[in-house]
């Protein structure tokens, strides 16, 4: 019994210690986890912002969204290798097909930013810096919102933060969001930093061309005029254009001007330049900048510069010839991938339909109607990449027996022979013009490339744009580092050009569209008197201002800058515009494709309450 | 005077020193036992006392105890305590009804001990049911037992592949063919509508217990050498002792330990070659040619034109007639060996048992391998009169290697058949797509062979799970033990993509390698205070209580770090400072990589057994469980169980049905539950992510977002589970079974609920949900042959279904978005349906006109429009079917002729889908990118042209790589039935043996996964083996809510997951191996 006593006394103990310790056990402590309420420190506030701008950056440059906003549209055709046909033909196009990655990143940042106005008047900071924080807030919920009510007409419209999930959800009338869009940009365009600088600093977080009250004005210019267009009020073109013009007037103030060369717009030295006024950032920062080198997709890569490439290596080969009307590639490729010409990836060309019928009989968009004069205007040329020079070492149409003897290739079919001089020799050309006999060489002094002039001009061979190289990039398969310019100043001219058409003042109208012009106008390469008999050819006059006329401009401005569609929209074109010039949907596209389904996860996931509308005609 | 000098041996050892001083004492003493000893080797009778034990250490009743070579025996009592007269040099028989027959020699000694085993399969045979063994007559609940033979006629490295269709009721799903590779195990079907696999996994898969405590985290860290036995409890009334954690049914692993006699040695190892079971027919260099060319052809948007064409490289391959199949340069001969010696031995006080074994698999993916070392010991030490200790220390140490993932073969079969492996002078043919637009992309997948520095995909895995217990016999009838579980995990995963790999193909610099370190730490512990109260009353009353207080406590904690830029191959991931760039690894797919999770467990559990005459039994259990992860308040939650049983053939009307052995009928009734929630899910996160606001580190910011809202209302998810068994045996015990059918309700399903995007949150935790399955198990044993020949021949047979649905959905209606429909099986396809392909004729005829949108051509995937609207759209889709399989069988022969033994086992299962990603494509990463775009080699499927009217795939269509209705080509009749495995065994004749001192010597082959005999995935060429290697990964279809079109790929880009996670798939992964063993068993 002694031994008994021994043994349960300890074990009496052991258990009671161990009951004393259980409350313990049931107690949760998290450590690696970020919850809500830290919205209200001051890092929390600041992170919660910064989310928002990740998210954004998820979206332009990427490549979903990228095609999203340019297809089925005057602009753009598709690619050979294209991956989203249906938003370019528009058919079958339906809900389900909107696979929600913009829908839901916009709502999921609008509630981030309801939880940041929330909590945020809680951190600990001094109220002019709380302010600038929350106007940021702001600013980036109506842009959010600003994009959702173009794209999809009628939308939920949350302005507190969702604490109880609910699977119910309803549509508020358009006329709501863009009231609290305006609320939004309005307080913003007070709140926010004058202007962002090119860099940040400790006292600064927001540089980088983060966004400004000048963004925040020129947004809610845009935002005026679009409200405009759906109501056809010349109160909201006139707020518009005053807004649009007080930022044009204080430019020094707002820091923003336009470069003297189009293309300085596009050079990487001047991302954060004078004329940029919104940024989606990247960097070659693996962290911070989610960099991944030979990344073929990812929420931050900027991809933007390989959707228009063709497969340069695949035709610049010197023996590449026509066959019954098709390019046919022969022989050695002169061109190999390199970090200057990028990773081709075939999802977009530039629209070249000629048009054998119709209105436009004998003519295409791109060189016949927002290209048509590349004399004067230098866009074109700063926009396409038409040449490419041989880069690859050794290739020769002459090849060697047994014997070490040249002999004639068989494949040589055109018949020259030479060996290729790396940076110097034109591997391919695409003229604007026809080239009789292109391909085609002159046997005195042999053309050694292609020539591809824009009859050949195909799905899988096409001038490719240039204005989003990156240069600096270490592999020829990385994704690029620089900024994805969303909003440059050039568009505050062309909103307030816009603004007073649509307001009767076509002469402020042309002033506003002169300035863009004649700044086009430019070339380095020209004498100041070849550029003043430019800017001349260019200037237009009042009578000159349509609509078209406006949304070409836009075309040569912004081509490829993920604008189009909406632009399109906005200016109730796309239809007509979608008819008149692209054959790849013509056929299909009809008047209820002016709003995009909503994504059918959100119609299927409201499961309380009222069913959840979707747009007419899907 | 026996007994005065066994006590005083007692007190000499006790009072050593006493005694020494008392040397007159031990003078008398020496006298006395001299005497003894002669009395002994003189051959007289002794009068011999022992003790007969079962093999888990509990009493024998009443064992039989009979002098070899004479008819004079007694019967022992109800402890297991017999007494007998007996010669000092003769031979005890001791048997007992139900048990095997031990002989122990005498030797002179007065005492002995032996412990039985049980027949396998009779009512004797003592099970351990949870907290302590019962035998089998008196179990109420639904367990089936197997032991270790049973599960060593199919070699594995794992519990779960011996697992597959061994028992009924038990459905395991394989996952994965790499090798140590898992898969999934489902005790009576599913419970818990999920929405991710990892959900899934934790709240359905069973409780897996290593003597006694919870075991968590790999299977692989189970030698199954080490296993004596295992036990599964599928009903409620058996599981619901385990409360929280007993809904997916619960197995119990009981491993060897020493037992009483003199050391054994053995030593069981087997060598064996594997090869892979098939290859995926893939198209040959002219048929690629013909297909790229077709492919152009039939360019929709763009007829006749291809971005794809032959590279100026593959026009001369064809025109020299090259054809590779990079199948067969890929695949090679994997070999498996497993070693596992064991000592053990024991004397009446302490049993020790020792082992160490090592395990290594090759994979047939070159560098592929498993290797896992381990070491065991059991020390069980009976202390004095009342008190016993005991320790079980289990220890592994595993590598596996498996660089280029489980998806080798899937970009294996997309390079070009028409580029030479090597170039002329020997090298390797580095990039075989060079000049296409995919150049970049491939690279030969012959690096895996030739850089082995270069890819290195490693997980280093240490694991010492320990048991401790001490029993004190507190009174006759009342023991208290205490059970400590300390279980350490520690796991190093390490990888390195050089540039120019397989796995690595757009880095062509070394400041693109990249690699990884994760390391992560787990450790549990339990601490179980239990306490036995065992009384048999007038005979006939036995009453057992069972009661347990028990705490646990789980931590987890992990880091992982990406290295990117290194200086060589050789490197590897050694070295991370001599990285370019060094990041802490953000979540993937919103799963975190750097974590602190812990989480605790608080219980409370009784039970009572009480059986009358062996012929009526009831069990009753009740627990309480508190668990950390729900919402304080609601955390705690009670699990009540009942059992009934009855021995019908004990009954005095049954005695003269002498045909029936046995006929016991059982029924139970329980609940179970499932903590299956992370922790700190009530509490809300934020996805945390990075930005940077310009080029300066100034900007550099950590991102937030909400994405997941907080729920304070988390409270227990439980199921209630009926069921129904009988077990028999007939006819002399040559036939026996049992047969059970169940029926069980979940509800409060914790249900990770996706929200309507509109919310921001994208998804939080709730209880919601209903669900029920129901089923039927039937398990039969027979003894065909037994002839007096010694030609033995018996065979096992189980068979089972499972009929799971959903009956209550928040709301009252389907959840379309989450793939949940009410009345439907848990996941189940959702997709609008394929008719065909459209044919030249429809259009001729107009019935292609009739379909408005999308407006379609002949050649393409034609599907119904279920509402006759001339749209299809996603008021068009439909239940396709599901993977839940309509039955299940599994047979076992064993054929015994004197020293030879033959088995075979045959695993049917039945009428489900699987899912084939690789005949699918979304232009995504889902399904195969570019099936039938002519971009890439592929499976070669009967596709439509003009001259090939078929119904079975589209033309190809180089204008896209998401071909409409893609999705609906993936859905495949994945019923199939297999044999596992073949063995031949032959016994060398002791007579041999015994001159080498060799007790026993068995040799044998073994031939795994030798053959399927039906399956229509294989009969309809869509590969090799129709056997899950994964899940999902199939195309969510676009109609059905898909991940097609728009969007960055942002965490948010996968759109609708459909259920996705839980569909089984058959993916272009790594085939499973068909192995040739040789092995032998022997023992010392």
């Amino acid at each position: 019994m002694k031994s008994l006593k021994k043994i349960i006394l300890p074990s009496v103990i052991i258990v009671a210690i161990l009951s004393n310790s259980c409350k313990k056990v049931l107690e949760e402590n998290p450590r690696s986890l970020i919850v809500p309420s830290f919205l209200s420190t001051p890092s929390g506030l600041l992170g919660g912002i910064s989310g928002v701008y990740n998210d954004i950056r998820g979206q332009w440059g990427t490549e979903g969204f990228s095609l999203f906003t340019v297809g089925g549209t005057d602009e753009h055709l598709m690619g050979a290798s294209n991956s989203a046909p249906k938003f370019f033909t528009y058919n079958g196009l339906a809900s389900a097909d909107m696979n929600g990655s913009f829908w839901n990143v916009a709502y999921q940042d609008i509630n981030t930013l309801n939880g940041v106005l929330l909590y945020g008047p809680d951190a600990a900071l001094a109220d002019s810096v709380k302010r600038q924080y929350l106007g940021q807030a702001k600013f980036l919920r109506a842009f959010w919102y600003f994009y959702l009510v173009q794209t999809f007409g009628d939308v939920p419209l949350h302005t507190e933060f969702i604490t109880a999930p609910s699977a119910a959800d309803s549509r508020q009338p358009v006329a709501d969001v863009y009231n609290q869009i305006i609320q939004d940009l309005t307080d913003a365009s007070t709140d926010l930093q004058v202007s962002s600088p090119a860099t940040s600093s400790a006292a600064n977080p927001f540089g980088g061309k983060a966004a400004s009250q000048a963004t925040a004005k020129y947004l809610l210019a845009k935002v005026y005029l679009t409200r405009g267009w759906l109501t056809n009020n010349n109160a909201d073109f006139t707020q518009a254009y005053n807004i649009a013009t007080d930022l044009i007037n204080n430019k020094t103030t707002y820091g923003c001007d336009l470069w003297q060369d189009y293309a300085d717009a596009f050079k990487p030295s001047n991302d954060y330049g004078k004329e940029t006024l919104f940024t989606s950032d990247h960097s070659s920062d693996t962290k911070y900048g989610q960099y991944q080198p030979g990344a073929s997709g990812g929420p931050a890569q900027n991809l933007t510069p390989w959707f228009n490439r063709w497969n340069y290596p695949s035709l610049a080969n010197i023996n590449s010839y026509v066959s019954g009307g098709v390019l046919k590639s022969s022989g050695t490729s002169t061109m190999t991938r390199d970090v200057a010409n990028g990773r081709p990836y075939i999802r977009i060309r530039p629209n070249n339909y000629v048009w054998p019928s119709g209105v436009n009989t004998g003519k295409n968009y791109l060189l016949d109607e927002a290209f048509s004069d590349r004399v004067n205007d230098s866009r074109y040329d700063k926009t396409f990449q038409t040449v490419w020079i041989a880069n690859t070492a050794g290739v020769s149409t002459q090849v060697k027996d047994a014997n070490g003897n040249l002999v004639h290739d068989p494949n040589n079919s055109r018949g020259i022979e030479y060996t290729i001089t790396v940076g110097k020799d034109t591997a391919v050309w695409m003229p604007d013009h026809e080239v009789t006999g292109a391909p085609q060489f002159n046997g005195a002094d042999p053309f050694k490339g292609i020539i591809i002039p824009p009859s050949l001009w195909s799905n899988t061979y096409f001038p490719a744009v240039k204005k989003f190289d990156d240069v600096n990039r270490t592999g020829v398969n990385d994704p690029s580092t620089r900024p994805v310019v969303i909003f440059r100043f050039s568009d505050v001219y062309l909103v307030a050009a816009e603004a007073a058409f649509k307001a009767g003042d076509v002469t402020n109208a042309a002033a506003m569209l002169n300035v863009v012009r004649q700044r086009a106008a430019f070339r380095s390469t020209n004498s100041s008197a070849q550029n003043d008999a430019a800017i001349a050819a260019v200037t237009i006059t009042p009578a000159q201002v349509t609509l078209d006329f406006i949304l070409d401009e836009r075309t040569r401005e912004f081509y490829g800058e993920w604008q189009r569609w909406w632009d399109l929209v906005r200016t109730q074109s796309l239809v007509s515009r979608v008819t008149a010039w692209n054959p790849e949907a013509a056929p299909y596209i009809q008047s209820f494709h002016v709003l995009r389904p909503v994504p059918q996860q959100e119609i299927d996931l409201v499961t309380e309450g009222p069913k959840f509308p979707q747009n007419p005609g899907y | 005077m026996f007994m005065k000098v066994s006590v005083l041996q007692n007190e000499q050892l006790s009072n050593r020193s006493k005694l020494l001083a008392k040397r007159s004492l031990s003078l008398v003493l020496s006298v006395l036992l001299f005497l003894c000893f002669t009395q002994a080797t003189s051959g007289q009778n002794l009068r011999v006392r022992g003790h007969i034990t079962n093999e888990t250490g509990q009493p024998v009743p009443k064992p039989s105890v009979v002098i070899k070579g004479t008819s004079n025996g007694v019967t022992g009592n109800d402890n297991g305590d017999f007494e007998i007269e007996a010669p000092g040099n003769a031979t005890l028989v001791i048997s007992s009804v139900g048990y095997g027959t031990v002989e122990v020699e005498v030797n002179d000694r007065t005492s002995v001990s032996a412990s039985l085993s049980s027949v396998a399969g009779s009512m004797n045979e003592v099970i351990v049911v949870g907290y302590g063994t019962q035998r089998k007559r008196d179990v109420t609940g639904a367990v089936a037992s197997l032991n270790a033979s049973t599960l060593r006629q199919v070699p594995a490295p794992n519990l779960i592949a011996q697992l597959k269709g061994r028992t009924a009721g038990v459905d395991v799903v394989s996952n994965s063919a790499t090798p140590g590779g898992g898969g999934s195990i489902r005790i009576r079907g599913n419970r818990t509508i999920a929405n991710s696999q990892g959900t899934s996994d934790a709240l359905d898969q069973p409780l897996l217990v290593l003597d006694g405590i919870p075991f968590s985290g790999s299977i692989n860290d189970l030698n199954t050498d080490d296993i004596e036995k295992i036990e599964i409890l599928k009903d409620a009334s058996a599981t619901a002792i385990y409360g929280s954690r007993g809904a997916g049914g619960v197995i119990l692993v009981t491993t060897k330990r020493g037992k009483t006699g003199k050391p054994t040695v053995s030593y069981n190892a087997y060598y064996g070659i594997s090869s892979v079971i098939g290859k995926l027919k893939v198209f040959n260099g002219p048929e690629y040619a013909q297909f790229k060319q077709d492919a152009a052809t039939y360019n929709r948007s763009s007829p006749g034109t291809t971005a794809y064409p032959l590279t100026a490289a593959e026009q001369s391959a064809l025109a020299a007639g090259v054809s590779t199949d990079w199948q067969d340069l890929i695949y090679q001969n994997g070999f498996t060996t497993s070693n596992q010696l064991t000592v053990s031995g024991g004397s009446e006080g302490v049993q020790y048992g020792l082992g160490g074994g090592y395990y290594n698999e090759t994979g047939i993916i070159p560098n592929q391998k498993f290797e896992r070392y381990s070491l065991r010991g059991t020390l069980d030490a009976r202390i004095n009169k009342v008190i016993k200790i005991g320790l079980n220390t289990l220890n592994t140490l595993s590598y596996s290697n498996t660089p280029g993932g489980a998806g080798v073969p899937g970009g294996t079969i997309r390079v070009t058949p028409l580029a030479n492996p090597y170039n002329a002078d020997g090298s390797l043919n580095l990039r075989p797509a060079v000049g296409s637009i995919d150049e970049p992309n491939i690279v030969s997948p012959l690096t895996l062979k030739t850089n082995a520095d270069g890819i290195l995909a490693k997980t280093r895995r240490l694991r010492t799970f320990n048991s401790l217990y001490g029993e004190v016999q507190i009174m006759k009838d009342l023991r208290y033990r205490i059970n400590i579980g300390l279980d350490y995990r520690q796991q190093q995963g390490d990888s390195y993509n050089g540039p120019n790999t397989f796995t690595n193909a757009t880095a062509t610099t070394f400041a693109q390698a990249n690699a990884n370190v994760t390391n992560n730490e787990a450790w549990t512990y339990v601490i179980e205070n239990l306490l036995f109260y065992d009384k048999t009353i007038h005979e006939k009353h036995k009453i057992g209580f069972t009661g347990l207080f028990s705490t646990q406590k789980d931590h987890n904690q992990q880091s992982s770090f990406n290295g990117l830029g290194f200086p060589a191959d050789y490197v590897q991931n050694s070295n991370l400072a001599l990285a370019n760039s060094v990041t802490a690894v953000t979540p993937i797919n919103g799963v975190p990589q750097n974590f602190l999770n812990e989480q605790g467990l608080l219980s409370l559990m009784g039970r009572v057994n009480y059986a009358y005459d062996d012929r009526y039994l009831v069990t009753a259990t009740v627990r309480r469980d508190g668990s950390s992860v729900l919402a304080p308040g609601h955390q705690y939650f009670t699990y009540p169980a009942f059992g009934l049983g009855w021995n019908i053939s004990n009954e005095t009307f049954m005695k003269n049905t002498s045909f029936i052995n046995n006929l016991k009928l059982r029924g139970g009734w329980g609940k179970t539950g499932n903590q299956g929630v992370a922790p700190y899910s009530t509490l809300g996160a934020l996805s945390t992510s990075t930005y940077n606001f310009g080029q300066g580190s100034a900007g550099q910011e950590a991102a937030y977002t909400v994405t997941q809202l907080a729920n304070a209302d988390l409270h227990w998810q439980s199921t209630t589970q009926w069921n129904v068994g009988l077990d028999f045996s007939v006819l002399k015990n040559r036939l026996s079974g049992s047969i059970d059918v169940y029926d069980q309700n979940t509800k409060d399903i914790l249900l990770p609920y996706d929200l309507p995007p509109s919310n921001g949150a994208t998804s939080t935790t709730k209880n919601l949900g209903q669900t029920k399955g129901h089923g039927l198990e039937i398990n039969l044993s027979s003894i065909n042959v037994q002839a007096k020949n010694g030609l033995t021949w018996t065979t096992d047979l189980n068979f089972s279904f499972n009929r799971e649905e959903i009956t209550a959905l928040p709301g009252g209606k389907d959840n379309i978005g989450n793939g949940w429909f009410i009345g439907q099986p848990l996941t189940v396809i959702y997709d609008v349906k394929k008719l065909g392909i459209w044919q030249t004729e429809d259009s001729v005829k107009g019935t292609l006109a009739a379909q408005t949108s999308p407006v379609q051509f002949p050649g393409q995937v034609r599907v119904q429009d279920l509402n006759n609207d001339g749209k299809i759209d996603q008021n068009d889709r439909q239940i396709l079917g599901n993977f839940q399989p309509q039955w299940e069988a599994g047979f076992t022969s064993v054929l015994t002729y004197k020293n030879f033994d033959f088995s075979f086992v045959i695993h049917a299962r039945m009428g489900m889908k699987v899912l084939v990603p690789y005949v699918t494509a979304d232009g995504g990463a889902q399904g195969f990118p570019f099936f039938m775009q002519g971009r890439a080699n592929q499976l070669k499927v009967d596709y439509w042209t003009r001259s090939n009217p078929t119904n079975e795939f589209p033309a190809p269509d180089a204008g896209t790589d998401r071909f409409l209705f893609a999705s609906t080509l993936g859905y495949v009749d994945g019923s199939f039935i297999k044999c596992r495995s073949i063995n031949l065994g032959y016994q060398i004749p002791s007579s041999i043996l015994k001159k080498a001192g060799i007790s026993s010597l068995r040799v044998y082959v073994t031939a795994v996964n030798p053959f399927i005999f039906y399956s229509p995935f294989v009969t309809d060429g869509f590969g090799p083996d129709p056997e899950g290697n994964g899940y999902g990964g199939s195309v969510s279809s676009p109609t059905a809510g898909g991940s097609v079109g728009v969007g960055g790929t942002g965490p948010n880009s996968g759109g609708n997951t459909n259920g996705s996670f839980r569909q089984v798939s058959v993916n272009a992964n790594n085939p499973s191996t068909r192995q040739f063993n040789f092995g032998i068993d022997l023992k010392f």
